[in-house]
């Protein structure tokens, strides 16, 4: 059935106007993004007729995303989106996204894919639908050098620093600490309070945190590994199979090239450290 | 009630807690304003240049800039200078400073709309500055600042919003929490957005009450109760009266 441009809107004003009233449209996730043609309606083919590649990607978490000084996106993701909008042969548009609203723009079809080292999960992966993994990463404190805090068992009763969003904090409850939470609205606030003494520490991506405390003197990363490894990978709306598997051929073909190992030390100085897919 | 409100209103005792620490907030932050405006009205009128300076500066300075930036400097940018607070504490100082500004002008022009005449007849029958000050030019003052006042109160309230960038799990902080939680955008901040209402509504309605506790008629603001036959309506002329 071919959808005109009238139809769509009618469509989607009716899906609005139904998600208003507090009904859920009946699994309508992929019908209204396409515009003609083609019983498959995938993100994919958007693109291809936009000639535009959104990519949600978080500019406040560098390095994989910020702001250089000229204001314009810059990252290790970002460097990724790029290859990624160059094997697609379209435009990259890089729209800022937070933790919080990462998973609403991918809903509201406002991004085609979501970087932002998305941690792939079960309860995500009812949401959302996630593609191969491109960035191992673990979890560890960032804490002030004068502090003298060296592990979690440290942590008992101090504050802890996350962002709005984010599941860090939660391993802590899982193993029986008890913390002050506090949680701000980007990473930098977070990474501000600890710096400044209103918190104690920040949990985050030890990734993250490694670039952090090269660029503040006054912080430094405890060395050990607080979770199991987290697998983080490309967000895209659930159900568009045709979207993902082009997004996994696009990621073997980084990593068998070797260039994410070279983006990977561009940024952070070092070669990965665990592989992208484990051996069992 | 379908499967999203019950989802959001099993939230309801975090949003209650949040909604309980934002009155909170309110109430400690608008005394604070009410001693800051007052301090600095009375600072504004005197006759010593410097306190004026002070004063002008504290107003001039606090109501051009925005209140977010007054709110991180006080929690990220004052630490720097020694002066830790909590984030509950740096949210009430920057809100009271903030609308004591505010209320600083609105108490000024109450006290500066009080008839020459009054102050005058007060010293012809030989009240002191002081006195004439406090039992003639205040209650009459009074009545001309509560409704803005009151707004002033509300613009607390409302202000609570903002702080969710310290991490106080106010109202808003809670919503966008337990929306990333669950993502039902809609029932979430229609959650939160009727808490401000009822919150406001309540303030608006103990602010009438009072008003009208310790105001003699014609009120300055809108009737609460059963209108009293003695009274005429504000703006009827009464009776011609020989003085």
């Amino acid at each position: 059935m071919r959808l005109g441009r009238v139809q769509v809107t009618l469509v989607a004003t009716a899906v609005a106007a139904a998600a208003l009233t507090g009904c859920t449209p009946g699994g309508g996730n992929g019908d209204s993004s396409s515009g003609g043609g083609g019983s498959v309606s995938s993100a994919l083919k958007a693109i291809q007729q936009r000639g535009e590649v959104r990519v949600g990607d978080c500019l406040s978490f560098a390095p994989f995303g910020f702001k250089d000084k000229s204001g314009k996106p810059d990252g290790y993701d970002v460097d990724i989106a790029k290859e990624l909008a160059k094997s697609l042969g379209v435009k990259l548009n890089v729209v800022d996204t937070t933790s919080a609203n990462r998973i609403p723009n991918l809903q509201t079809d406002k991004v085609d894919v979501v970087f932002c080292n998305f941690t792939r999960n079960g309860e995500r992966e009812k949401e959302v639908g996630f593609t191969d993994p491109y960035v191992v990463a673990t979890e560890s404190l960032l804490v002030r050098k004068s502090s003298g805090i060296k592990s979690a068992q440290d942590l008992k009763g101090k504050t802890v620093a996350t962002v709005k969003g984010s599941t860090n904090a939660d391993v802590l409850a899982e193993k029986g600490i008890h913390v002050d939470t506090q949680q701000y609205d980007t990473s930098q606030a977070a990474i501000l309070a600890v710096k400044q003494g209103q918190a104690d520490t920040m949990i985050e991506d030890s990734n993250f945190l490694t670039y952090q405390a090269k660029e503040n003197p006054s912080l430094t990363v405890t060395k050990g590994a607080l979770v199991p490894l987290e697998y983080n990978a490309f967000g895209v709306k659930q159900g568009d199979q045709v979207w993902t598997n082009y997004l996994n051929h696009f990621l073997f073909e980084l990593n068998a090239s070797g260039q994410n190992k070279v983006l990977y030390h561009k940024w952070f100085g070092v070669n990965p450290r665990y592989p992208l897919q484990p051996r069992y | 009630m379908t499967y999203q409100w019950q989802t959001v209103l099993g939230y309801l005792p975090q949003y209650l807690h949040a909604a309980l620490l934002a009155l909170r907030i309110t109430v400690l932050a608008f005394i604070l304003a009410t001693v800051c405006a007052t301090v600095a009205a009375l600072a504004r009128n005197s006759s010593v240049g410097m306190l004026r300076l002070v004063a002008g500066v504290y107003v001039e300075v606090i109501r051009n800039t925005p209140v977010l930036l007054q709110i991180f400097i006080v929690f990220f940018a004052l630490p720097s200078f020694g002066l830790h607070f909590h984030a509950v504490t740096a949210g009430v100082l920057a809100l009271g400073i903030n609308v004591g500004a505010y209320m600083c002008e609105v108490f000024r022009a109450g006290i500066a709309s009080v008839t020459r005449g009054q102050t005058e007849a007060a010293q012809i029958l030989g009240l002191s500055r002081r006195q004439t000050f406090v039992f003639v030019v205040v209650p009459q003052a009074l009545r001309n600042v509560y409704p803005a006042t009151v707004n002033n109160l509300l613009q607390v309230l409302l202000g609570t919003s903002l702080l969710t960038a310290i991490a106080v799990p106010e109202i808003t902080g809670v919503a966008i929490v337990i929306n990333a939680r669950t993502l039902l955008f809609v029932q979430v901040f229609l959650m939160a957005l009727l808490l401000y209402l009822v919150l406001s509504n309540l303030l608006s309605l103990a602010a009438a009450v009072l008003g009208r506790v310790i105001f003699r008629p014609p009120l300055p603001i809108g009737f609460v109760g059963p209108r009293l036959p003695r009274f005429k309506r504000p703006g009827r002329p009464e009776r011609a009266v020989v003085s």
